[in-house]
């Protein structure tokens, strides 16, 4: 096929799909809704914890990194960086001891905030997960029933700072006005909230493999993975009075001192026995029982025999 | 199974704060204060169902769970997007800058052949291993084969010398002695077939080529019993003052002891 009849189908097809679907035009939003999200970290991080945080600082277009926390600077002095930089919303990841993450999700000014131990974090640059979307795009910020209508207050609260935060207002300056993302929350027994996030792939798209739905629709995973555990939940922005404390979280510190404290027991076990070998070796145990049948075959003078010499 | 976590949450449980009234006021609150709380500008979507998920130390099925919960979570708020007008799917020939970057793709591209080719080859290998256990006993099974082959054509040889003259059994007898029914001509270490090596070469699938793959090649390195008392290779003259050694003492009065540098210059002159 000659160039040129390549080059006039490919216009055919350009001019085809762009009446088929037209670019929609960007609602521009009210500046109420042109809301921002600050996003920080606490001096101390490992590339991990960091990586997930610009994993979304990436994903979310409405959200704006800050310089890092100084260990010395109060967890509260974030509300007021946050309102300086005109955010209503802030995220704010304390990594500690190298190790823990907790993740502060508020609202600012006038909280509520929530505290969340995050584990198993994985960023998108870890997992090599062949799903992608558009930078800036709005994603569908999605839970499961667990969040639902009749779910106790405390999750509902949650889902609200969540959504807060993972939500793109429409219009929003920096953001695309396309859905080709979606962020899950699932909350399992154990009170984990497993946050996953996919690409969507539409039925006219042509990638194949994987499970479509009837719709055709299928969804290939992007990154980052993470789950979350709500520590609790303060009334005001970033401190305030405890409205919630759950009561079935486990301090990550609390755990590796049990596992420290069976290895110390293992040893503790190990040296008792020792000493109690040494005892017993060094006691009258070690003494052998008085054999009865020990001098049957000692040799002594025969008197017999010395009779027969002389 | 008890983990470690749970033994811990037992034992130095967490006091449980729940102030509901609070909460339920404060969610009021923040519903009322956000003037954008439509679905249009927060495209948030609860599901209908629970994930499914009894056993979380199942990753397929927990990945399953997570992906027909948000599967279910995107058909309905396309549903709900197509119902307020809102488009949202990107057109085919719009292009613009992608949260992975293209070497992050490509990234991802080769190390997903990498595994694929990995697991290709790690099957190819297996299935070369079982072919050579395979091949083993298909092959003692064409030696037995072969070995009543040449048995069955000897016996019809003398068979057949019994009524002929001497020549025509002669030939027919040489013919079955040196393998002449499909097997090798097995070579002879008389036939002047020693190797440069000075290795003895042996028909395959006799028992003396056999034993020859089992001896080792080469002395061991490590001392046995044996060795470690074996004095015979020991030279007591070799570093001795000449004279005193018994090498040292043969060589000063053997006839080829080499002379001089200047009688061999003057001989080589000559």
């Amino acid at each position: 096929m000659s160039a040129a009849k390549l080059l006039a189908r490919k216009r055919a097809r350009q001019t085809e799909s762009v009446a088929a679907e037209p670019v929609p035009a960007i609602r521009k939003a009210p500046p109420s809704r042109r809301a921002k999200v600050l996003a920080l970290i606490s001096h101390g991080s490992t590339t991990k914890f960091t990586a997930l945080m610009e994993d979304w600082v990436a994903l979310l277009p409405h959200v704006r990194k800050d310089c890092k926390l100084e260990q010395k600077d109060r967890v509260d002095t974030i509300a007021e960086v946050a309102e300086l930089a005109g955010c209503n919303r802030a995220l704010f990841f304390e990594v500690r001891k190298h190790t823990d993450l907790y993740l502060w999700a508020g609202a600012v000014p006038s909280g509520p905030t929530v505290k969340f131990h995050v584990q198993a974090v994985h960023s998108m640059d870890e997992l090599s997960l062949t799903g992608n979307c558009l930078r800036g795009s709005r994603g569908i910020v999605s839970f499961d029933s667990a969040f639902g209508g009749t779910a106790p207050s405390h999750l509902l609260l949650v889902r609200q700072v969540l959504t807060g935060i993972f939500a793109v207002p429409e219009g929003h300056p920096k953001s695309k006005p396309f859905v080709d993302h979606v962020h899950s929350f699932a909350l399992d027994r154990l009170g984990k909230i497993h946050y996953r996030h996919y690409q969507i792939v539409n039925a006219q798209d042509g990638a194949d493999g994987g499970r479509r739905s009837q719709a055709g629709q299928m969804l290939v995973e992007v990154g980052p993975r993470c789950s979350l555990t709500v520590m609790r939940i303060f009334d005001g922005p970033f401190g305030g009075p405890t409205l919630y404390a759950n009561s079935g979280f486990v301090s990550p510190n609390h755990v590796r001192a049990e596992v420290r404290r069976r290895t110390g027991e293992r040893y503790a076990k190990k040296i008792t026995a020792r000493a109690a070998m040494r005892k017993r070796h060094a006691g009258a145990d070690r003494r052998l029982p008085r054999d009865e049948l020990a001098d049957v075959f000692r040799e002594e003078p025969d008197e017999h025999m010395e009779g027969l010499d002389e | 199974m008890v983990s470690i976590e749970d033994e811990v949450r037992a034992q130095r449980p967490y006091k449980e704060v729940n102030n509901t009234a609070a909460l339920t006021q404060r969610l009021d609150e923040m519903l009322a204060d956000n003037p954008s709380n439509e679905f249009r500008d927060t495209l948030c979507i609860v599901t209908t169902e629970p994930i499914q998920l009894d056993d979380m130390d199942d990753d397929l099925k927990r990945e399953l769970a997570f992906y027909t919960n948000a599967m279910q979570a995107v058909q309905a708020a396309q549903a709900k997007l197509d119902e307020l007008g809102v488009p949202h799917q990107r057109p085919d020939d719009y292009f613009a800058e992608m949260v992975k970057t293209d070497a992050h793709m490509a990234r991802v591209k080769t190390k997903l052949i990498k595994q694929q080719t990995d697991a290709k080859e790690a099957e190819e290998r297996r299935k070369a291993r079982d072919n050579k256990k395979f091949g083993k006993q298909f092959q003692a099974a064409k030696a037995v084969e072969r070995a009543q082959k040449r048995k069955a054509s000897t016996d019809a040889a003398k068979g057949l010398r019994k009524g002929r003259p001497d020549a025509v059994s002669a030939e027919l007898e040489s013919a079955a002695g040196s393998g002449g029914f499909g097997g090798k001509r097995r070579r002879t270490d008389t036939g002047g077939n020693g190797d440069a090596g000075g290795g003895k070469r042996f028909a395959p699938g006799s028992r003396d080529a056999k034993e020859a793959r089992w001896k080792r090649t080469h002395k061991d390195k490590r001392n046995s019993k044996e060795s470690a008392t074996d004095g015979s290779g020991f030279n007591s003259g070799k570093w001795s003052a000449p004279g005193k050694g018994k090498v040292g003492a043969a060589k000063k009065g053997s006839a080829k002891q080499r002379p001089g540098k200047a009688r061999r210059q003057q001989a080589r002159r000559k």
